[in-house]
């Protein structure tokens, strides 16, 4: 069992989390399964804890020096891992510069905690051209929670987090199975075992006859999750689902409307043994009215049109002083008293268009809406 | 359509009239002094085209007007106006609407403060600009509307998750370095427990070395006492007393016994019965004879009362037959009933006859008739003999009329003869009064009459109430009736007396029948009237007689059987009770005394068995006290043989009694020490070491080594209660989750917060687009007339204002101050802005109501005279504008002649026409001194020539950039020192700074003015100062300063000069006072005042707590705000560094 660091959130966590994976990497090592690991920026202090309270337990590359040890198979076949770990939780050197063990003929797997092709990052940035560079015949790096698109003969590339910890870490997280044959062929393949997933839904609300069936279209939408995800190994025990309403659809302000009164995020429910809940939905969906031709009057409404236009066109200067000035006000309210708290990074353009026109076509709907109820 | 001439002939407050011939067909400048009629002249042209204006009943005006190519002349006399074409081939033209010519006419007064006029216009702009939607209405309900605590609860919630996740994590962090020091603590903590056990042992040796030194002791002290106490128990006395009292308690029991024994035997002779052969069961059947007695002598009250009441029964059934209680019996015989049915008969035969005559006499009157019939026959005559009477004749009409002329005439004659002759005559009235009598009296018949009725009077009957012949003729018929009746009454009032005779002489005969009757009960021996009731009474009487005399007969046989059987049973018990001394005294002793004398009998049988039973009772007492005696002197006895002595050594028993307590404490002791040693030994287990030293009796040795041991020993409990506390953390940290929890905690708060900031950037997107699209529309869509107002308002004021309607409440004008944003309403406008705002709006409206009606020329009465010279040129200048547009007529009214000047300018081509109108009216003129005419002239900026950029700064003064002002008061200089020329272009024209200068890139003159590439060049500029400005100011907070601290209200009088003096010495830096604040460098400063002080520098932007940008930061920023306007991104990025060294480089105190 290989671990590629960050395997404990906190730096400080010795009680909680440590006690929980010192209780694992007793388990497998009582059960006969070597363990090493590398220490990432977050467990930069746990591991070598651990390591000291469980001498079976190897932490490779402790103080920031590459270590390297032997792991024999059942069949009598040795393999080399070679590992670094964070000395302390910032590193800005790049680990790759110093010393590697020396390495023979055997089959020698890399083991790193670090930042890919991010110059100056804080967390051990290294270049996609040191890893190719080095003389391992597979690179498991940690740090990145989206798993890589790992692939033989030379696997290379970020391992992902066991399960995703936020819910925009959607998609397939879990450990992955290397297996080296006897002639030193190596053979990846991740196992997505997580047993929380977070997964995008796309629903389309086009050629809705009447605005409650969206919940149909919901239903199907987790359907069709729960299908892609018989064909995988293993069933999680929940999915939190992301849901993003998109088309045209006449009902766009009843569908926020329904979708606020009765939200599906209050209710959650089974396939077969599968928690399926609705973490966050999104109205999307643009008004089925034309847009451009409502654009072409001088009312509020094709004034709105028009913006909206506007911020569909990714090189359109007055897009771009759109999302300019909407950034400087939208920048007061990050920095405001309440937001500045939570240190959050100023929205980039595409984040600022996504509000403009969310909110554009919002305000549409409501202006439409005065005008139908003036007829 | 403009004025040609104007003849005011009669005007009130005109006086001479006068007249304008050859008014200018554009602008005219009409000067004269105060009351030299210019308003006159207004008034009159308004006079001439509208009927409603009042003009004076006396006014004459005429007018000559000029509609295109047609002349039309107007008249107005009095309340008259008359228009007509000079060609007669043009339609009159029609005036805009009345209440609209204000809007042509604009006077001081009126621009001074603003009248209803402004209102109406501002009212109808807005209602143009609404364009059917409510945008405000959007944009104040959600998702755009945002509380102003929009996130604050958050925030609060966030901020203690990361208090308590900060808490959690230190704990933590501190439990490390106790986990570490747990081993040490282990170890320190086992040496002390085995002090502590070792201690223990000692103090356990020493407990032995006591308890064996106490059992020698013990030992000894027994040794001492005499032999033999041992056999003691100690309570042989107190055995001994108590045996002597039970024997004495035994003989006199045995003694009370024989004496009651004694006495019973003599109670036994008294009954009289000790040899009688008694028992209980005879006096049982005693009781029961007694008992029969009782019911035969009950028996015997019974049947005598039976006797009585049938003998009683019996006399009540011969009375009922008539006959004597006491006497016979009734003689029921044929014979005698036939006798007694004989008298009967005679008897109801007499009895029916009376019967009849009383019934008959009850019939008839007991009275005579009244009144007599007699009186009523004399009365009866008299009034036939009334009727009877001959009549007089009749008087008639002519009779009367005859004689009352004649009377009438004699009376004259008489009259006339005493008062013409002589008063003699008069006497003759006497023979005329006679003679008028004799002619009215009656004749015979009327005596006749009064005969008859005094006849009547006489009978005493009642009289009719008058004499008139109808009248007496129903009293006659009324008599006649009562006549009959009454001698009817007489003729039964004489058969009654003959029928009451009759009944008397039978009430005598039916008496000597009864009489007889009576001798006849006398002989049958019962009432023979009974006889004469019916024959059922008389069955049931004699059935009721004979019923008595069975029933009485029945009575006697049973009281007499009932009477011997209680006289048997009496004397057969007298005898038993005789037998046995209970003998009574009468001879025929009731039931009561035989009971009682027998209740006698049985009481003395009882004491004698009473008495019997005591004896035997007491023998036996005896018998037992007796036993007793003898057992008690036995154990006596067995005492004194327990001890070893004999019943005669009771001293010496006493003696050895009295040492016995000391002998049994000294041996309990003894034994408790030995028990004590045993327990020690045990305690202290196997211990050689020890043993030894106690069997040494080395107490001192065991002393100091156990002291020396619990002094080790003292730091165990804190060792332990310190590893206790510890592993619980740590128990508690692994398991408690604790941190996890806090984390989740912290999580979820800041996820709810950055929903919150996500729904506030939302808001922010949506208000800020809306809000754009509502300006966008009020400019793309504004009315002409605000267009046109806002065009002519930001040319009056040089473009440091624009005009803006402000719909937030009533709608009203307001001007926005362009170099810092400021919106003003019009009381906080200068009066000559405030002018050119309203002249502005005016003249716009104006435009506006003459649509499709007769263009009306402007009047400005001396408007402008508190403009500055600046606006004054740029106001007519506008207005000057508006005459070559459309060739519209203009009157200026002023009473300062230079004014003329400034209309006539740099405008050659538009003629001004100047009417003195001191002159026309040949008086004063107004013009007195050549200085009075000159012109003011327009500011002059230097050409920028060779001059450095920072020299022509310096002369056009360009300000320093305050870092906390708006950024549209900083200066065009910094954003055009490449190029002055346009600099001096645009300050010329007042654009000075960026305020101004966004306000003129957003007018219809700037797109004539600048070139396009001067307008981008200008709009990214302003963009990328914007930037600068914002990325400078992140993290460094407003200074604070005195006045700030006041303001926040967290500083009291007795701390503002301190915390003052401390803002001053660190610069005014928030952070920084806050840190002083803390480290104490103002003393007494409370802790909880600080952090509201803080709360409140973040809230107003004192407290930036995000870091502050570098250069290459702000220079990025300021790329990226201009980045979409260059196709060259490197181009744009040198343009940002530029921009960002001339604005950084005049920063007071540097970059």
């Amino acid at each position: 069992m290989l671990l590629a660091g960050d395997v404990v959130e906190q730096s400080d966590d010795f009680y909680e989390a440590y006690r929980d994976l010192r209780k694992g990497i007793e388990e497998l090592i009582g059960a006969g399964v070597s363990v090493c690991g590398v220490a990432g920026n977050h467990d930069s202090e746990v591991l070598p804890y651990l390591a000291r309270a469980v001498p079976d337990f190897h932490l490779l590359g402790a103080g920031g020096k590459w270590e390297s040890m032997f792991l024999k198979g059942h069949d009598g076949m040795e393999v080399q891992i070679i590992g670094w770990s964070f000395p302390e939780r910032v590193v800005t050197s790049n680990p790759l510069t110093r010393e590697l063990p020396s390495m023979g003929s055997w089959v020698t797997l890399g083991l790193l905690h670090c930042d890919r092709d991010i110059p100056g990052s804080r967390y051990a940035p290294v270049s996609s051209r040191d890893l190719e560079r080095a003389p391992v015949d597979a690179w498991l790096l940690g740090h990145i929670h989206k798993p890589d698109s790992i692939y033989s003969p030379r696997p290379a590339g970020f391992l992902g987090s066991i399960l995703g910890l936020d819910p925009s870490e959607t998609g397939p997280h879990g450990p992955w199975l290397l297996e080296i044959s006897l002639n030193g062929e190596l053979d990846i393949k991740h196992l997505p075992l997580s047993p929380l997933r977070w997964e995008e839904i796309h629903v389309s609300v086009e050629d809705l006859e009447m605005p409650e069936d969206v919940h149909i279209r919901l239903t199907r939408g987790m359907d069709s999750v729960y299908q892609d995800l018989l064909s995988e190994p293993a069933l999680p025990l929940a999915v939190g689902c992301r849901i993003r309403l998109q088309g045209r659809t006449p009902f766009r302000a009843e569908l926020g409307r329904l979708l606020s009164s009765d939200d599906p995020r209050k209710a959650p429910h089974y396939r077969d043994e599968t928690l399926f809940f609705v973490h966050d939905w999104q109205l999307e969906a643009l008004p089925s009215i034309d847009l451009e031709e409502l654009a072409r009057g001088d009312d509020p409404a094709s004034l709105l049109a028009k913006k909206i236009l506007v911020l569909q066109e990714p090189s359109s200067p007055e897009r771009s002083r759109l999302i300019k000035e909407a950034r400087q006000q939208m920048l007061q309210m990050v920095s405001s008293r309440n937001f500045a708290l939570l240190g959050a990074e100023p929205p980039d353009d595409e984040k600022v268009a996504e509000y403009l026109t969310a909110s554009a076509l919002r305000a549409l709907d409501d202006i439409l809406a005065q005008k139908r109820g003036s007829q | 359509m403009r004025l040609c001439s104007l003849h005011i002939h009669r005007l009130p407050g005109i006086h001479p009239g006068f007249g304008l011939e050859d008014i200018g067909s554009r602008i005219n400048i009409i000067t004269g002094p105060n009351a030299s009629g210019k308003s006159s002249i207004l008034r009159a042209f308004k006079a001439l085209l509208y009927k409603e204006e009042p003009a004076g009943i006396t006014a004459h005006l005429e007018g000559v007007f000029q509609d295109g190519k047609n002349k039309f002349k107007a008249f107005r006399i009095g309340p008259n106006l008359h228009w007509e074409s000079q060609d007669s081939r043009g339609e009159l033209p029609e005036p805009p609407d009345y209440r609209f010519f204000s809007c042509f006419v604009i006077t001081v007064d009126e621009l001074l403060s603003p009248v209803g006029t402004d209102a109406e216009i501002a009212e109808r702009i807005h209602r143009e600009l609404a364009g059917g939607y409510n945008l405000r209405k959007v944009l104040e309900s959600p998702p755009f509307f945002l509380k102003k605590t929009h996130g604050q609860e958050e925030y609060k919630r966030l901020t203690d998750a990361q208090k308590d996740l900060r808490k959690k994590s230190q704990e933590h962090r501190g439990l490390q370095s106790e986990e570490a020091e747990l081993e040490r603590l282990r170890t320190n903590k086992e040496e002390a427990e085995s002090a502590a056990l070792e201690a223990n042992a000692y103090r356990r040796a020493l407990d032995l070395l006591g308890a064996r030194r106490n059992r020698l002791a013990k030992e000894k002290a027994l040794e001492e006492f005499h032999e033999g106490i041992e056999r003691l128990k100690g309570d042989e006395m107190e055995v001994l007393h108590q045996l002597r009292e039970q024997r004495e308690r035994a003989r006199t029991n045995y003694d009370t016994a024989q004496s009651n024994r004694d006495k019973a035997q003599e109670e036994l002779r008294e009954t009289g019965l000790s040899e009688t052969c008694l028992d209980e069961a005879v006096f049982g059947d005693r009781r029961r004879q007694i008992q029969r007695l009782q019911e035969c002598e009950s028996s015997v009250e019974k049947h005598e009362t039976a006797l009585r009441n049938a003998k009683a029964n019996l006399a009540r059934a011969v009375e009922g037959l008539g006959g004597e209680r006491a006497g016979n019996e009734p003689k029921l015989t044929p014979d005698t009933l036939e006798r007694v049915e004989g008298e009967l008969e005679k008897k109801r035969k007499l009895e029916a006859q009376a019967r009849q005559l009383d019934e008959e006499l009850s019939r008839l009157p007991e009275s005579p008739p009244e009144p007599d019939p007699q009186k009523l026959r004399s009365a009866r005559e008299a009034l036939i003999e009334w009727l009877s009477a001959p009549k007089a004749p009749g008087w008639t009409l002519s009779r009367i009329g005859a004689l009352v002329v004649l009377v009438l005439c004699a009376a004259l004659a008489v009259g006339a003869a005493a008062m013409s002759l002589h008063l003699g005559f008069a006497i003759l009235i006497l023979p005329l009064g006679a003679a008028v009598f004799l002619l009215f009296r009656g004749g015979k018949g009327k005596v006749q009459q009064w005969a008859a009725r005094e006849r009547f009077q006489r009978t005493g009957l009642p009289e009719s109430e008058e004499w008139k012949a109808s009248s007496v003729q129903n009293a006659l018929n009324t008599l006649d009736r009562k006549l009959v009746a009454a001698e009817h009454t007489d003729t039964l009032f004489s058969r009654r007396k003959e029928v009451h005779q009759k009944r008397e002489g039978i009430r005598d005969e039916l008496s000597s029948v009864l009489d007889s009757l009576k001798t006849l009960a006398g002989q049958v021996g019962f009432d023979p009237t009974t006889l004469d009731a019916s024959f059922e009474r008389w069955i049931r009487l004699v059935q009721s007689y004979d019923q008595s005399k069975e029933e009485f007969d029945s009575a006697q046989a049973a009281y007499t059987n009932a009477f011997h059987q209680a006289r048997e049973l009496r004397e057969e018990i007298k005898a038993f009770l005789k037998q046995h001394g209970e003998s009574p005294t009468e001879e025929a002793p009731s039931v009561n005394i035989l009971s009682d004398r027998l209740e006698l009998l049985a009481k003395r049988f009882n004491q004698r068995s009473k008495a019997l039973r005591e004896i035997n009772d007491k023998n036996r007492e005896i018998q037992e006290s007796d036993k007793q005696i003898q057992e008690i002197d036995a154990k006596v006895e067995e005492v004194f043989n327990k001890a070893g002595l004999g019943v005669e050594d009771e001293n010496i028993l006493q003696q050895r009694i009295a040492h016995l307590p000391q002998w049994n404490s000294a041996r309990e002791g003894l034994q408790e020490a030995r028990g004590a040693e045993i327990q020690r030994e045990q305690d202290l287990g196997e211990r050689p070491d020890l043993e030894e030293l106690i069997e040494t009796d080395d107490e001192a040795t065991l002393q100091k080594t156990r002291e020396e041991l619990e002094e080790k020993a003292k730091s165990r409990d804190q060792l332990a209660h310190r590893i206790a506390q510890i592993e619980t953390r740590l128990e508690r940290a692994r398991y408690g989750r604790e941190l996890e929890e806090a984390r989740a905690k912290h999580q979820a708060a800041e996820d709810s917060l950055r929903e919150r900031l996500d729904e506030a950037l939302f808001a922010k997107a949506g208000s800020f687009l809306l809000e754009q699209v509502e300006a966008e529309h009020v400019s793309s869509s504004r009315p002409e007339i605000l267009r046109r107002a806002q065009e002519w308002f930001r040319s009056f004021t040089r473009h440091q204002f624009e005009l803006e309607l402000d719909t937030d409440r009533e709608p009203q004008f307001t001007a926005r101050e362009t170099n810092n944003n400021e919106r003003r309403s019009l009381m906080e406008l200068s009066s000559g802005t405030r002018m050119q705002l309203l002249l502005a709006v005016r003249i716009a409206f104006a435009l506006e109501a003459e649509k499709g009606k007769a263009t009306l020329p402007v009047f400005l009465d001396e408007a402008l005279t508190a403009s500055d010279p600046d606006r004054f040129r740029a106001v007519v200048d506008s207005l000057r504008m508006l005459t070559e547009e459309d060739g519209r007529q203009m009157f200026y009214l002023t009473a300062q002649p230079d004014e003329a000047q400034l209309w006539e300018g740099e405008f050659p081509s538009v003629s001004v026409h100047r009417i003195d109108l001191g002159q026309v009216r040949s008086t004063i003129r107004a013009v007195t001194e050549p200085v009075n005419l000159t012109m003011p002239h327009p500011p002059m900026l230097p050409e920028p020539g060779d001059l450095s950029p920072e020299d022509y700064a310096v002369r056009i003064g360009v300000s320093y950039i305050d870092l906390w002002s708006d950024v549209r008061d900083i200066h065009l200089f910094y954003l055009l020192r490449d190029d002055l020329n346009l600099l001096k272009r645009l300050v010329e024209i007042g654009v000075d700074r960026i305020g101004p200068l966004l306000s003129f890139l957003n007018s219809e003159t700037s797109k004539e003015f600048l070139s396009v590439g001067e307008r981008r060049c200008l709009t990214l500029r302003e963009s990328a100062a914007e930037s600068w400005l914002e990325g400078l100011r992140q993290g460094l907070g407003r200074p604070v300063d005195r006045t700030v601290l006041e303001d926040s209200g967290m500083v009291s009088p007795t701390f503002i000069d301190r915390v003052a003096e401390q803002a001053t010495l660190v610069k005014g830096d928030a952070k920084e006072l806050l840190q002083g604040l803390e480290r104490g460098d103002v003393k007494g400063f409370r802790s909880d005042k600080r952090e509201q002080l803080r709360e409140w520098f973040r809230e107003q932007g004192y407290l930036d707590e995000r870091d502050a940008l570098s250069a290459p930061e702000v220079q990025q920023r300021m790329f990226a705000a201009i980045a979409a306007y260059f196709e060259n991104r490197e181009f744009a990025f040198k343009t940002a560094q530029f921009l960002f060294r001339s604005l950084t480089s005049v920063l007071p105190g540097g970059a």
